[in-house]
Formats: structure tokens, sequence, C-alpha cells
């Protein structure tokens, strides 16, 4: 990473990191806001009241041990992905610090001076308005002051569950290993952390009825700083969006399909796993997603055609190291058997067995070899032994049992799996460094990802599958000494997906049939 | 007025307060005297009701406190302590405003009264009106507490060890300026000290207890000529000369103070009958005449006197308290 990179991806997507800031405040403040609603009264209501006081601060004590990620888990089932359950725990988070220091600064006034007020005659509720509270705010404040920047940090994991906020950056570059994106996300969520803690220290450091003032404004401020959530909303019109970290960041994604058509989306960067329940409760329009993907069926969704091919043509081929292709020539040749083979539905149908159906990933691709009339048992003969790589998700588990059965079946050679690779980046130089003899890759990610030849050449050829394939294969075979099998057959590409439902409604069938609602 | 009923307080099994009873007018002050412990805090906290009493009555004019709003209460009671506890977040005149504040006097009276009070117990209002507390001396700080206990014109003024905290010096100028306020005429004032010296200083009346109960009430010639009963004698003991010279005026001695002029004075001090011995002793020895003579009169009668002869005739009284020293 050099800073170079850093600011230029900071001007690439500043008007995204505008929203998430503003919608990092509004989560922070509203959960603030109610926190403050609900702790002080509750820290108020338990002064002098031991057992209960006891109680209370041992529950919201027990709230905040609980790791912000797990309770962020907790809410899913019962409030749903988005907004909701992030306030609810980061609401649950504030809690603790303003109870315990409105609970500790009430009971810190000096008791001659309530004594003295209560023998003045003031009501319970002009000790408390006039004398207590007044006397306590400075304590209390510094408990707002600890929730804030809690919840400031807090709220980055917001991102994980369709939140948005800061940690959308954040954990897509991770996601990405980009860590450009990273310290896109991480900088201004420690800055804003930082900045908010000095502003409330210099209303803090006041004492007494100059206090009050600031508390005021505070009051004021609050709603509104809680209104920024909402502000992107207002300002970035288009369909909504919910896309995987990887599509929003990677530049034969989200990116190209802007350059593209145009579009222009209210985009929420959402975890794979909840994408397709957020688009099934129609908190997103659209989301991302791949053409094999079993959750297709199982949600009953569409995919919307590429019409004008921003995205390349994703052919899974199998790559193999030079010198073990020409070292076992029945590996080859037995991979080779599966040469268009596997085309877009049967590729579908097994992501759904397993995706869906819970099936695991050995079982339907031993099914699969059968209907193929390719099944053949183990050899086991104890030969050489055969490394398999492959990605963090379904498809490659299931391809790495397909290639590994054929290995066993066809060949004296022994095969060892390394399933779950993580990304692409991490499984190429397992291949290139030779930890791994072979995984499955794609064309499009090929080209895109691992080569990144130039602006120029990829628009001559993304929209011919066949020229990609060939280039793919011969800059592998000349930069990195590999060598790239036949396709399988299916075309695995990232693609747009809304529900079926909304795409009758809408009359939407391809890509460019959005930018009338999208702009 | 107020009136105290067969006042008790029980903390579970311990009895604080045990069936105490007094009667005081307006202008009169009663000091509640004794060791810590005895229950005459308890006593000065159940009249405002700061502290729920398990038997008794309290009367303000005829109405019972306890079946008031223990506010509406409170708010008739003027209220010292030894601690302050002035507000520190208000300013000196927002404190001595609150009590008028809750009556709902409007903005002018409040204001009048503020600085009339402030004037009168030596704090400057120009300097001090705007002052936070902890800009003042404690002893400034004491006379702030005095003003907002005042402030509110109340019937009754209720004090809690109100010089406890301060020293001697401070204490003293405190004193002489709180008993110069002439609208303690028409309060009845409560003081609760463990200073016997001060109770004689400040009370008409002083009632002594001891373990809940009252020892004595009485002045406190009372108290020093007819103690009640060996507590009240012990309590008094290692002070009697100092407060008889204080309690004793010029009057009370008149009787065995000698009739006869010296013949060869030109220069006799005169002093006024209700000065007290301790007084008389002091011009006596500051002033600058050769032989010291002073004289008092009664009527037409004049008692002539040097410090011998005046320290003779109290001598004669101590064992064999005089018949004619009579309550105020």
């Amino acid at each position: 990473m050099n800073t170079e990179q850093f600011f230029s991806f900071l001007s690439d997507n500043y008007a995204k990191l505008g929203e998430q800031v503003l919608e990092h405040i509004g989560l922070t403040f509203i959960s603030l806001l109610l926190a403050v609603l609900i702790a002080v009264p509750s820290g108020i209501f338990i002064v002098g009241k031991k057992r209960l006081a006891s109680i209370a601060l041992g529950f919201a004590g027990i709230l905040q041990t609980i790791p912000s990620i797990a309770l962020l888990g907790f809410m899913l089932p019962l409030l749903g992905i988005g907004v909701k359950p992030a306030i609810f725990a980061l609401f649950l988070y504030a809690l603790l610090p303003i109870i315990r220091n409105t609970y500790t600064g009430i009971m810190g006034v000096d008791a001659s001076v309530v004594e003295a007020a209560r023998g003045m005659g003031m009501t319970k509720a002009q000790l408390l308005f006039k004398v207590e509270l007044p006397l306590a705010l400075p304590v209390i404040f510094a408990g707002i002051r600890t929730a804030t920047v809690i919840n400031v940090g807090v709220a980055t994991l917001a991102a994980y569950i369709g939140a948005g906020g800061l940690g959308e950056f954040i954990f897509g570059g991770i996601a990405l290993n980009n860590s450009s994106m990273i310290l896109a996300g991480a900088i201004p969520a420690a800055l804003l952390a930082i900045l908010l803690d000095q502003l409330l220290a210099l209303l803090q450091n006041r004492k007494g009825v100059q206090m009050i003032k600031p508390m005021m404004v505070l009051l004021i401020l609050f709603p509104l700083f809680s209104f920024m959530y909402a502000v992107p909303d207002l300002f970035v019109n288009g369909l909504k969006a919910g896309f995987t970290p990887e599509f929003y960041g990677r530049k034969d994604g989200f990116p190209a399909i802007k350059k593209q058509y145009g579009l222009q989306f209210n985009t929420v960067i959402l975890n794979s796993a909840l994408m397709y329940q957020a688009v099934k409760e129609k908190d997103v329009d659209i989301i991302s997603g791949y053409s094999t993907d079993g959750r297709i069926k199982a949600f009953d969704l569409r995919i919307l055609q590429d019409d004008k091919h921003a995205l390349p043509p994703y052919f899974c081929i199998p790559v193999i190291r030079n010198e073990v292709a020409d070292q076992y020539p029945e590996l080859v040749d037995a991979l080779k058997l599966l040469s268009g083979e596997i085309d877009d539905s049967i590729m579908t149908e097994m992501n759904y067995e397993v995706d869906y159906l819970k099936r695991s990933p050995e079982a339907v691709a031993n099914e699969f070899l059968k209907d193929r009339g390719l099944l053949k048992p183990d050899k086991a003969t104890g030969g050489e032994t055969i490394t398999i790589g492959s990605k963090i998700f379904t498809e490659q588990y299931i391809l790495v049992e397909i290639f590994s059965k054929l290995i066993n079946g066809y060949t004296d050679l022994d095969v060892e799996t390394v399933p779950g690779l993580g990304g692409t980046k991490i499984c190429f130089d397992a291949l290139a460094e030779g930890e791994i003899d072979l995984y499955p890759e794609y064309t499009g990610t090929a080209l895109q990802v691992l080569l990144s030849p130039p602006d120029s050449l990829v628009r001559n050829i993304i929209t011919q599958p066949d020229e990609v394939y060939r280039y793919v294969k011969q800059e592998f075979g000349e930069q990195y000494n590999l060598k790239l099998l036949p396709p399988l057959g299916f075309n695995n590409t990232y693609a747009l997906m809304v529900l079926n439902t909304a795409a009758k409604e809408n009359y939407w069938e391809k890509v460019s049939d959005l930018v009338a609602n999208g702009e | 007025m107020i009136e105290v009923k067969h006042l008790t307080k029980k903390f579970g099994h311990k009895t604080a307060v045990d069936n105490i009873s007094f009667r005081l007018e307006p202008g009169q002050t009663m000091a509640l005297v004794g060791t810590s412990g005895c229950g005459k805090t308890t006593t000065l906290k159940m009249i405002n009701r700061l502290i729920e009493p398990t038997e008794g009555e309290v009367y303000v004019d005829d109405t019972n406190v306890l079946q008031q709003s223990p506010e509406d209460v409170r708010r008739k009671m003027g209220y010292v302590i030894q601690n302050i506890g002035l507000f520190p977040h208000y300013t000196i005149e927002e404190n001595i405003a609150v009590v008028p504040k809750l009556l709902g006097w409007n903005k002018v009276e409040t204001s009048k009264r503020v600085f009339d009070l402030m004037e009168r117990l030596k704090l400057a209002p120009k300097e001090y009106a705007r002052k936070y507390p902890e800009q003042l001396s404690g002893g400034q700080q004491q006379r702030v507490g005095i003003a907002r206990a005042l402030a509110g014109d109340p019937p009754i003024v209720l004090m809690d060890e109100p010089f406890g905290a301060l020293d001697p010096i401070t204490k003293n100028d405190i004193k002489k300026d709180f008993k110069e306020l002439d609208e303690l005429a028409n309060k009845t004032t409560i003081i609760v000290t463990h200073d016997i010296q001060e109770a004689f200083e400040l009370g008409d009346f002083i009632c002594v207890l001891n373990e809940g109960k009252v020892q004595q009430t009485g002045t406190s010639k009372d108290l020093l000529f007819h103690p009640a009963n060996e507590f009240v004698r012990q309590f008094l003991s290692g002070k009697t000369t100092e407060l008889k010279l204080n309690v004793i005026t010029l009057k009370d001695l008149f009787d065995q103070l000698p009739a006869k002029k010296p013949t060869h004075q030109d220069k006799i001090i005169h002093m006024e009958q209700d000065h007290n011995l301790m007084e008389a002793i002091a011009q006596l020895t500051k002033a600058d005449l050769e032989d010291h003579v002073a004289s008092v009169q009664i009527k037409d009668e004049t008692r002539y006197f040097t410090l011998p002869t005046l320290m003779n005739s109290f001598n004669q009284i101590p064992q064999s308290p005089n018949q004619k020293i009579t309550h105020p």
C-alpha cells in the first residue's frame, strides 16, 4: 500500500465516504440519544435504592460484556438486518456508562448541600432539577462522553449487518485485502472518535451552571446528528442496492457497471450471507451475486442480463502448474474429461443442493460424476500426492471434490485438498509458489484481478469469451509458467439480481432497464 | 410561637430522643445543648420534619406541623447547618434568594431582601452578590448561610451548630453581627450546640440533653445556681466561674456593693445596671484612672466599687445563691 493509492482511493470514493461518515455519526447519535433518554431517568430512579441500583448496574454491566459482534448476531433474528438491530445494539452498549455516571454523579452530591436544599423546603423535584442534576452534570456528561466513544467504535460493526457507516470500507477492505480501502474507513472512524471526545471534553470542563447552556446545545445537536443518518438517503437517488464488499470494490464488479451504464444506486454494503435475506425482505431492490448461485433458485431471484457487457465472462477453468502438468499427463487427461460438462444450470443446481438443501459438497460431487458416468472407484494406490486448492465459497468446494474424485478414479495419483483458501490472491499466490498444484479459477477474474492489462485491451476483448480465454492462457503460460485446462462449461459471472416478482412488476430484464429507475 | 409536645424518636430499639417538650414565644431563643449523640440534632430535625418523629407533636402558632406538607413547614423555618451547604452552582445572591423564590416572592421584593440581609451580615452586595460560594472564606460562607435562612422572613429559625466549624475570632465576629440582627426580636430561634458557653451566650433558655432525655430546661442562672441534677453540674463544671461572670449583672450584685462614695475620687466611671461582671471588670482594668472606681445607679440609689470590692461581692454569692437573682 502506498499513500498515492490511498489518496486516489479517497478521491474516487469521496462521495461514498461522505455518506458513510454521515451514517456513522447518525448511528452513533441516534443510539446515544435513546440511551440518554432511558439511562438518565433510570440512573435517577435507582438513586437511594441500593438493591435496585446493584441489579440495574449489574444488568447493564452484563450487556457491556457481550462481545459486540455477538450482540449484533442476537439482534438479527429479532430485528432483521439493517439499521434497527444496529441502533438497538449500540443503544445497549451506551446504557451502562450513562446509568452508572448518573447514579454516582447524584450520589456524589455533597450531603450537606442536599440537607440544606431539603431544609430550605425544596420538593423532591426541585431538589433533583435545581440541585442534584446540575451538580451531577459533569459526571453524567463524562458518562455520555464515554458512551459516545464506545459507540463510534462499535458502530463500525454495524456495516456487518447492513446498517452502513465507516465499517463498510473496513470490512470491504479486509475482504478485498485492500489496505487503502481499510484505512479509508479506519482513519475517519478514529478521527471521528477523537474529535467527538474532544468536543465533549470541552463542554465537560465547564462547571455548574455554566454547563447548563452547553447541555441545551447538546440536546439540540443530538437529534441533528441523529438525523445525519437519513441524509444520504435524501440526496442519493436511485434504487437501493445491497452489494458484497468484494463486488463493490473490485473493478470488474460494481465500478464496471457504474461506468458502462451510468447507473447510480443508493448502495449498502452487506456480507453475502445477509444480502439474500435483505432482497427477500425488500430492504434492498438489487443485489450482487454469481450467475451460478444456488440461492437464485432458493430465493426466487432473476439475473438481469448484462446487455452492455460491462462484466467480463467468468468461465471456470482449472489452472495447473506447468511442471505438474508435464510430469503427470494422465492428470491433465483426467481433468479434460470435465471439459464442457458443467453448464450454468448444472452448477446452479449443485450450489443449490449444498447451500440450500445442506448436502455435503462431497455427496453432490459424487452424484454429479455418477450421472455423467464419470465415477470410478478410488484406485487408492498411494502414489504421488497432488494438492488441490480452492477459494472460500460453495462452488469451489464442490469443484475440488469433483477434481479429487476424478483424479483418484482415473490416475494412480493421490489427492490432498486444501479448500477455503480465502480470496483469489491467496489461491493464486499459493499456486505460483508451489504450495498447491491446481485450483479452479475464472477467466474474468484472471484477466482483471491477476493480470490487470491496460483498459484499452480489456475493452477490446471483454465481450469475446474466447479472446479472454486465449489471452489469459497465453499470459499465464508466459508470466507464471501456469497451464489453463479447457473451460468446464459454465460462466459464473458477477450479476445483478432482483426478486422475480419485482422484475415482473417493473419489466426488468436487462441491466439497462434499471437506468430509467436509477436516474 | 412553637410548642413541642412529647417528641420521641426511636431508631430500631434505640431511643434517640425521649419525650421532649418545651414551648417558646416569639423573640425567645433556646439553646439545645449536650454531648454528641445526646439527640439534640435529631430533635431539631424533627421540628422541620427532616426526620419524622416516632411519637409526639410540634405546633407552630397552634397548627400541627405533622399535618402540613414538609415543604411548607420548612419554608417557614430558617435552617442553618454546621457544614453550611451552600449551593456551589448558585451565586451568593441566588443562594440567599432560594426560599423567597420557593415562596413565590417577586423579583424586586426578593433582591431588596437579599441585599438588605447581605448589608446587615457585613457582605457588601456589590462585591459578593455575583460571586460563587467557593470564592468566599468559611466565615463569609456561614454569613451567607445565615442570610439564606432568614431570607424568607421565617417566624422560626433552626440552627444546627451554626458556628461549630469556624475559628474563634471569626466565630465571635459572626456571633456579634448575628446577635445584632433586630429581626430576631420577633422570631423564635432554636440553636443546637455542644458548647455550653455558646449556649449561655445565645440562649434565653437552655435545654440540657443527655441520652435523649431532658436534664434541665431553664435560664443560664437556673442552670448555674440551681442545677437540676448531677449531670448538669458535671456538664458545667470547670467553667462555672467564667459563666457566672458572664451571667451575673451589676444589678444582681447591687445590694452587696458598698454605698459609700470614695472621698478622694473625682473621676468615676458610670456603668449601666445590666452590665455583666465580665464587662465591668474589663472596663475597670482598662480605664485610665488611678484607683479605678466605678459607680452604678438604680433609681435613686448609687453604689460605688473598685475591682477588689467587686470581686469581694462576687465571691459571696457562688456558694449561697442570692435570693434576688431573678429570671429575665
